[in-house]
């Protein structure tokens, strides 16, 4: 027998789903949550449950499983209020960009785009920076969500619409 | 109104470059279009804070192992949590304390050969998957299986494999079963084999093979020594088309969309599993159905 295996019992395989949805999950979160120490306290509970589920979840299904398990913690703490709405507290940093095109304007947009992003309502929101910040197409996006394309596509066109609409008043 | 105002996903459409030309142009040259412009090229000076990987791996496989130690105590905690991952959890308990059966399973593009207790060998194909209880083995040798295998059994006691369809039972022999959807097909290549279910009782001999669909059953004869697909190669005998694109799923892994438009044909031939642009085009010239295949999302999509 073969040790390459597809199942997420194996520990190998589930390191190797750790280390590839991991960040992923981390950043969908923090994007809901605005606070990256509890979107990470959800990534650990939510990659325990696959551990304990990986006899019934296969890897393609992995992406989706864990979203959902993420999404539902966070309904459960905006049950509890625990997770309150301050726009002020999303956590987004500034990256260095290599692109010659990108100015000391563009670094100044930047800064008021940060403030507008932390303005979108919630689904916009996670649309928006996984597609712009984690490279995820609209398809990916879509499965991950278990919604249609369509939805995604509505969505980031509503989101860049008011993104330009704060942005300007800002 | 702009275009942008009245089509509710122009913007979508524009940042997957697929406006046409002449919406381009027109957007890209506006005021607005230059704003949406700059908008997202200062979107490239936005990230998430840096995040180590390794360490909240290494916190999560201590976490795993603290509920490991205490298991006793861990089911009535459970009931206490979401009901999506409590139904997902107890599901995987009933299957660890109750059966304790091994799973092994192969996923799209994959093959994998199984040593069964007692030398009996198993090659798995593509998106299939066995169980067996490995205590009880020397009392019953009985696998289950989804999927397609191959197998080759060595001498012994009587030997079942449980299928969704029927149970087939040999003694020692070398044999494919395929059980996927509504179809269970077997092929029996030494030996004989017996398939038992609801309403059959057929004794295949070596060479010779049957295919259920439904409630119809058709034998045929094998052509080959061994499943061409062990060799790399899908191959089909007067099989319903849904049934070939089937294997391409499996064998490629390939996302499919619109399969309704698929023609109700049936199809004789094989495909390599060395290319899935041959593979398509093998498969779909002769009933001339128009695809596309887009290789970076694996995607195929009729037309």
């Amino acid at each position: 027998m073969t040790q390459e295996s597809n199942d997420i019992c194996q520990e190998k395989t589930f390191e190797a789903v750790f280390r590839s949805l991991a960040p992923v999950l981390r950043n969908f979160l923090l994007y809901k949550f605005r606070d990256a120490t509890r979107a990470e306290d959800i990534v650990q509970e939510a990659f325990v449950v696959l551990w304990e589920a990986c006899k019934k979840v296969s890897i393609e299904k992995a992406k989706s499983f864990l979203f959902k398990v993420g999404q539902n913690k966070f309904l459960k703490l905006l049950d509890k209020d625990i997770v309150k709405e301050k726009y002020d507290d999303l956590t987004l940093v500034n990256v260095e960009v290599e692109d010659p095109a990108f100015t000391l304007e563009h670094r100044e947009l930047s800064e008021k785009l940060k403030q507008a992003i932390a303005q979108l309502p919630e689904g916009q929101r996670e649309v928006f920076l996984l597609h712009r910040i984690d490279g995820m197409s609209y398809k990916e996006i879509a499965d991950s969500l278990e919604v249609s394309v369509k939805a995604i596509e509505k969505r980031m066109h509503k989101a860049l619409l008011k993104l330009r609409m704060i942005c300007k008043s800002l | 109104m702009k275009p942008w105002e009245q089509d509710d996903t122009f913007l979508s459409r524009w940042l997957n470059n697929e406006l046409s030309e002449k919406e381009l142009r027109e957007f890209e040259s506006s005021e607005e279009g230059k704003a949406y412009i700059d908008m997202m090229l200062a979107s490239k000076g936005i990230g998430t804070p840096t995040y180590d990987v390794e360490k909240a791996l290494s916190q999560v496989k201590s976490k795993i192992g603290e509920k490991k130690a205490g298991k006793q105590r861990f089911l009535p905690r459970a009931v206490t949590m979401t009901v999506a991952a409590t139904v997902t959890l107890l599901a995987a308990f009933a299957v660890y304390w109750f059966t304790k059966d091994t799973v092994i399973s192969t996923g799209f593009g994959e093959q994998q050969l199984v040593t069964l207790p007692g030398g009996s060998k198993v090659t798995l194909h593509a998106n299939s998957s066995i169980s067996y209880d490995e205590d009880d083995w020397s009392q019953s040798r009985t696998v289950e299986l989804e999927g397609e295998a191959y197998f080759d059994v060595s001498e012994g006691s009587l030997f079942s494999v449980n299928t969704a369809v029927g149970t087939i039972e040999v003694l020692g022999t070398s044999f494919n079963i395929k059980s996927r959807l509504e179809l269970l097909q077997i092929s029996c290549y030494q030996g004989s084999v017996k398939l038992l279910n609801r309403l059959n009782e057929v004794i295949l001999e070596a060479g010779e093979g049957v295919s259920i669909r439904l409630s119809e059953t058709t034998l045929f004869d094998l052509s080959h020594e061994t499943p061409s697909w062990l060799q790399g190669v899908s191959s089909f005998n007067e099989a319903p088309l849904d049934e070939v694109v089937q294997e391409l799923e499996v064998v490629f892994g390939m996302r499919i969309e619109n399969i309704n438009r698929l023609p109700k044909e049936e199809y004789t031939g094989s495909f390599p599993h060395s290319s899935a642009e041959n593979a398509l085009r093998l498969v779909f010239e002769p009933f001339g159905v128009d695809y596309e295949y887009n290789e970076s999302r694996n995607t195929l999509i009729l037309k």
